[in-house]
């Protein structure tokens, strides 16, 4: 599994993401991206040394910056519930098409549906 | 070009840029190193105390502070008394000085 795609599936967990200073952010994962840059709320920022505490509200921290990120276990289990769905949703899609075109005559024909498709979904 | 890809579902071993030591099932990888570690433990090894071993749960590990990731012999890895274990503190990695 993806590092990335662990990161998107604990969106709402609660995590740790200790930072290259070795400070540490203690909050609610609101959003990320493929940079690792995060959105966190209800934060509890620590000193690298570990003695002063901060309380933030919401914080953007800039992925390049991140040392690790601790998650909950359960995420683990959550993300590869969500792949295997994933996977027999596109298994049943393909086997759709396939049957829609496997009497259509003209492999051009076939191949230029596929092509559509594929742009219809990228909107 | 090599991955990591024979090393996942295995115990493996992290250094990490600043110097710290991890063990964990190896879950995912990707092209920057960026790695997922189940059941990771922390073991800090000192010259002159008991070794030291930090349960953490499920970590990912931003490949840039990867330093190296190897394959852990699962069988040597249980014959181990880690309390016995002494041994220098690893270094943070630094670049070279101009």
């Amino acid at each position: 599994m993806l590092p990335l795609t662990l990161l998107n599936t604990s969106q709402g967990h609660p995590m740790l993401v200790e930072l290259k200073s070795g400070e540490t952010l203690n909050g609610h994962l609101v959003n990320c991206d493929a940079w690792m840059n995060l959105t966190l709320k209800e934060v509890v920022q620590t000193n690298a040394e570990g003695t002063r505490f901060f309380r933030l509200p919401e914080c953007y921290v800039r992925g390049n910056n991140i040392k690790y990120l601790r998650v909950p276990d359960e995420v683990l289990d959550i993300a590869r519930e969500k792949n295997q769905q994933q996977r027999e949703e596109s298994r049943n899609n393909r086997q759709g098409f396939n049957r829609n075109n496997r009497n259509r005559q003209g492999g051009q024909q076939g191949h230029q549906q596929g092509q559509g498709q594929h742009r219809r979904r990228q909107y | 070009m090599s991955a990591l890809s024979p090393y996942v579902g295995k115990t493996v071993t992290v250094i990490t840029s600043d110097g710290r030591l991890f063990i964990g099932t190896l879950q995912g990888f990707d092209q920057t190193t960026n790695l997922i570690l189940q059941s990771a433990k922390e073991r800090i090894i000192v010259p002159d105390n008991a070794t030291e071993t930090l349960d953490l749960g499920l970590y990912l590990l931003r490949g840039e502070s990867v330093v190296l990731c190897g394959l852990v012999d699962d069988e040597i890895e249980a014959s181990i008394d880690w309390e016995k274990v002494r041994g220098m503190k690893l270094k943070e990695a630094r670049l070279p000085k101009r």
